[in-house]
């Protein structure tokens, strides 16, 4: 068994656009554009990056909630990237989901309880001591009175309801979570409340987490590493530690640049990197480095050449990549 | 010289089936030309009520709203919650203006920018101008505002529609619309939470640099501290509908006083800590507005409730008290300033 | 935008042959001859035999089918080639003894009159008193419109249609002999305004109360919209959101919905022709089915409501693509 729970190597997710009823199909959207990268048993990696990063894509095509265009994903050393049926939904049952808006994705028709054993039924467990039993002892693990199974979604508020999307997902004991946005809905105060129970559960059942989210400071507070993407292509790779000390690529060191501190002193003398302009088209990516039109050390070797993911320190614990032909440091 | 807003002893609440809504109460604050003053706080905390209140945009049918809001314009002085509606609509759009969280659906879909632009100006310029020179007149100003908050191009893209633009541009084109008749005051309600960081930074630029240019007062509502870290003069907090501590930037991130403040700064999470240690959460939710505790409000959730020998926190509720000039709580606490927690 | 429209023409063709081909293949299913009810009491098989072969019943369905085709394109003999009707020809109808498509042409100013004039009336009705309903949400002109809503909803057309006939007519407004023949607006306006007036009320208002409740709920959903939020910050006057803000919005639910109702209305409404006595195609059709088991008169009116329902279902979403730049053509 190797120590990576997931590997995805050169993962591609093109989406041909709907064609409407006044326009014919265009060029495909390149949600994800060739991706690589590496999970660790009982590790937590964020992917970060802007809205139409593709970084939700990538979280999906793990989960294979699309058919990937090309690519491979390497879950518990099986590719997963081209199975169907059953051997899918054996899978499915070892990657779990929980997603940002935490009340449209329990239904409110069912008690908490029926949608806690839901996952059970789809993939016929019977755990030991019942399933009511067992879907209780859920409820106590993520903080909420296992009393409450029979009451309904509305009954509980933002943060609670967060907590009953992890218990479901925890239900069926799996090696992988993907975190859409897990905590982006939440007020602040809960916010940690709910960032402190996924790390007190990953501990306890040596859970890896691919934690997506838009807001750097909850990233960098729970991964071990982070992968920052841009426009459906990986810029950089680095330890958590690396990579908000020392940036190498000048997109990430301009995100980081842009998130205010909640320090008025330190935002005073900070220098700050604005950006200029939006993200290009997905549809239309820009020639060379995508992130060229925006950079301000771009060059014309930027603009034609598409600079390769460059990895330092294969194997270390250190290991950290870049897509950049001027990295900084 | 007499403020550009003073609010005294704002209530407002909402009658439902459940019971009353008491949304805010007893709130007063002021502002003054040039200033930017933050209202933080978590949902449901008030913060939005007061500043559609601050609009005169509640609904009169179904809130109970009493208490002053005096606005200061120089020539044109109104005291909102008595003023009859056409005299708060001739302000709305003129002297005082609005941006929200979401600029897509903030904008109509079926009409161009541009037509949206120019009814804000006609509104309240069109009226001593011929209908023809007066629509040319907007459209000029139109693309001038436009211009300003920097779009480019303007003078083509103020035909297209808001679909056609880009998260960060639709913001600015709000901005626009707010600005186009040059207010005195300005509400922001949380104007980049829907906006990626590198877009937040260009969006609070502008707005630091619109203010400059229209000597506006500023009221940005946020829950984002990091932001109100950045751009705020002044800061009041709030919870479950009161205002429970108020003060300039520094006395509220060096010098905090309340135990919901403290709360807040310690759970969130920052770029710059280094370490990743466990965040320091305040245990519990926010109460209910139908069903507020008795006594403080954050006393159910607050760590210091046993450390208060003179008053019950579960009983009496606190008054506003001054610490220091300019800074103010609703706490019985002994000690004026609380201790950061961990992780800060 | 013309190669749309072209693209949904052709599709609306195929369905229409589509139609025509269910209609032959129901009407050959029934367990009824149309030969054996126009013979009369003393009827032999070969009087039968013989009625067949002139309402050209002897061949095969497909082969029937095929001949309604040809007539379609290029005109056709039919009763034994007694009598000529020119393309585009819908059959002939042995009971009327006239050409479907001469027999059609002449009801149909009837029911276009009726439905336009009902139409008008319902949408004028229906959307002032859903406008002005949501506007006063909770208040009593709300209530009023709640309460006409309940009323038009439930009363049934017929009912509705006998009383105002009755009344009418015991008020002398209208003749009960010539009530229903047809007089062109143009050579007699107030005939022709006494002739439709209460057919018009008739088929209004449960369209119109229906009507005022999908605007009422539609301008209400639009109301909670950040824009209108947006408009009322700007200063706009609450008449002046509603009307330019709210509505273009709310329009789009209503304008699907009414295209497709005026476009059903022109295939013939049934109770109230009948009630009213005008001869229009709901009248006729009604008469093919009930009395005379006429296949070319059915297959023609079903055809003819069938075209108008797609042509206006087109109509709709081409209006749309006016409505909301979103979905217009860049």
């Amino acid at each position: 068994m190797s120590d990576k729970v997931l590997e995805v190597k050169d993962l591609k997710m093109h989406f041909a656009p709907r064609s409407t009823i006044f326009s014919k199909s265009n060029a495909p959207v390149k949600a994800v554009d060739g991706v690589s990268f590496h999970i660790n048993r009982g590790e937590t990696v964020g992917l970060v990056g802007e809205s139409g990063c593709g970084k939700t894509t990538v979280g999906r095509t793990v989960m294979r909630l699309y058919n990937p265009t090309s690519g491979e994903i390497i879950f518990d050393d099986q590719d997963i990237s081209q199975l169907k049926g059953n051997e899918l939904k054996g899978i499915r049952s070892k990657i779990q989901l929980i997603f940002q808006d935490p009340y449209s994705s329990l239904n409110p028709r069912h008690t908490v309880g029926k949608i806690i054993e839901a996952s059970f039924e789809i993939h016929k467990i019977n755990p030991a001591g019942g399933r009511t039993a067992a879907v209780k002892e859920l409820l106590a693990k993520v903080g909420l009175n296992p009393e409450h199974i029979n009451r309904f979604p509305h009954e509980f508020s933002g943060g609670q309801r967060q907590r009953i999307g992890i218990a479901r997902a925890l239900a069926l004991q799996p090696k992988l979570i993907v975190c859409d946005e897990p905590v982006s809905a939440l007020d602040v105060s809960i916010q940690a409340q709910v960032v402190n129970l996924l790390d007190d559960l990953q501990s306890e059942f040596n859970l890896a987490y691919l934690f997506i989210a838009h807001d750097l400071s909850v990233v960098q507070h729970i991964s071990d590493r982070v992968v920052v993407m841009y426009l459906g292509k990986i810029m950089e790779i680095a330890t958590t530690k690396d990579l908000f000390a020392k940036p190498m690529h000048p997109y990430t060191k301009a995100l980081l640049s842009a998130v205010p501190i909640p320090d008025p002193e330190i935002e005073r003398k900070r220098e700050r990197i604005v950006l200029q302009g939006d993200l290009p088209s997905p549809a239309n990516p820009p020639s060379g480095c995508v992130f060229s039109t925006r950079c301000w050390k771009a060059t014309e070797k930027c603009r034609t050449e598409v600079p390769e993911l460059i990895t330092l320190g294969v194997g270390n614990p250190n290991e950290r990549s870049y897509a950049c032909h001027f990295p900084e440091n | 010289m007499s403020r550009l807003l003073e609010v005294k002893d704002l209530s407002v609440s909402f009658p439902t089936d459940a019971g009353v809504v008491r949304a805010t109460q007893n709130l007063s604050f002021h502002l003054d030309r040039g200033e930017t003053l933050a209202i933080v706080g978590e949902s449901g905390s008030g913060k939005s009520v007061s500043s559609m209140a601050i609009m005169g945009l509640h609904n009169p049918g179904r809130t109970e709203i009493s208490g002053e809001i005096n606005l200061n314009f120089g020539e044109n002085n109104l005291e909102v919650v008595s003023a009859p509606e056409e005299k708060i609509r001739a302000i709305r759009g003129k002297n005082v203006a609005m941006i929200f969280q979401d600029p897509m659906s903030s904008l109509h879909p079926y009409y161009s920018i541009g037509n949206q632009l120019t009814e804000s100006w006609l509104i309240h310029n069109g009226g001593n101008l011929d209908s023809k020179t007066a629509k040319a007149k907007a459209w000029e100003r139109a693309v001038e505002m436009l211009d300003l908050v920097g779009i480019p191009d303007a003078g083509r893209r103020v035909k297209e529609f808001p679909h056609q633009f880009s998260g960060g541009m639709r913001q600015r084109v709000m901005i626009a619309l707010a600005l186009i008749n040059g207010p005195d005051l300005l509400i922001a309600d949380e104007p980049t939470t829907a906006l990626d960081v590198t877009v937040q930074a260009q969006i609070l630029g502008l707005l630091k640099d619109m203010q400059k240019e229209f000597n506006m007062g500023v009221i940005l509502i946020t829950h984002d501290l990091g932001v109100v870290a950045e751009v705020s003069d002044r800061i009041n907090v709030m919870y479950a509908g009161k205002l429970v501590e108020e003060g300039t930037v520094d006395d509220i991130f060096y010098r905090t006083s309340h135990p919901y403040t403290q709360g807040l700064l310690n759970s969130i999470p920052r770029v710059d800590s280094g370490v990743a240690e466990k965040l320091v959460a305040i245990p519990g939710q926010p109460p209910s507005l139908i069903a507020l505790p008795k006594g403080c409000a954050f006393s159910p959730r607050c760590e210091y409730v046993r450390q208060v020998s003179s008053h019950d926190c579960k009983v009496e509720i606190p008054d506003s008290i001054e610490v220091a000039s300019g800074h103010s709580r609703k706490c019985f606490l002994k000690e004026t300033y609380l201790p950061a927690g961990k992780g800060r | 935008m013309l190669k749309y429209i072209g693209k949904r023409a052709m599709a609306n063709g195929l369905i229409l042959v589509a139609i025509s081909m269910i209609t032959y293949l129901i009407f050959w299913a029934l367990p009824v001859n149309p030969a054996s009810i126009s013979c009369g009491t003393h009827c032999t098989p070969q009087k039968i035999a013989a009625n067949e072969h002139l309402l050209g019943l002897d061949v095969p369905i497909w082969v029937q089918y095929g001949r309604f085709v040809k007539g379609l394109v290029v005109g056709a003999n039919y009763a034994d080639g007694q009598v000529h009707c020119s393309a585009p020809s819908l059959g002939y109808s042995v009971p009327t003894n006239t050409c479907v498509t001469t027999l059609l042409a002449q009801k149909f100013p009837v029911t276009l009159s009726l439905a336009i004039g009902a139409f008008i009336l319902w949408m004028l009705i229906g959307m002032s008193m859903g406008i002005v309903a949501a506007r006063y949400r909770g208040r009593w002109p709300d209530k009023a419109a709640n309460a006409f809503v309940l009323t038009g909803t439930s009363l049934p057309t017929f009912l509705l249609g006998l009383l105002l006939l009755i009344g009418a007519t015991l008020a002398h407004w209208i003749d009960p002999i010539t009530q229903g023949l047809w007089v062109a607006p143009w050579s007699d306006p107030i005939g022709f305004f006494k002739n439709f007036i209460f057919a018009w009320i008739t088929l209004a208002i449960t369209s119109a109360a229906i009507y005022t409740r999908l605007t009422r709920g539609s301008v209400i959903e639009t109301s909670s919209e950040d824009f209108i939020r947006t408009a009322r910050a700007k200063g706009v006057s609450e008449w002046r959101i509603l009307l330019k803000h709210n509505l273009r919005t709310s329009l789009a639910p209503i304008i699907s919905q009414a295209g497709l109702d005026f476009g059903g209305l022109l295939g013939g409404a049934v109770i109230t022709e009948k009630v009213f006595n005008l001869q229009g195609l709901g009248n006729v059709a009604i008469t093919a089915v009930l009395q005379t088991y006429d296949l070319p008169i059915l297959v023609g009116t079903t055809l003819i409501a069938a075209a108008f329902y797609l042509v206006f279902n087109l109509i709709v979403d081409v209006a749309y693509s006016f409505l909301d730049p979103r979905v217009r053509i860049s």
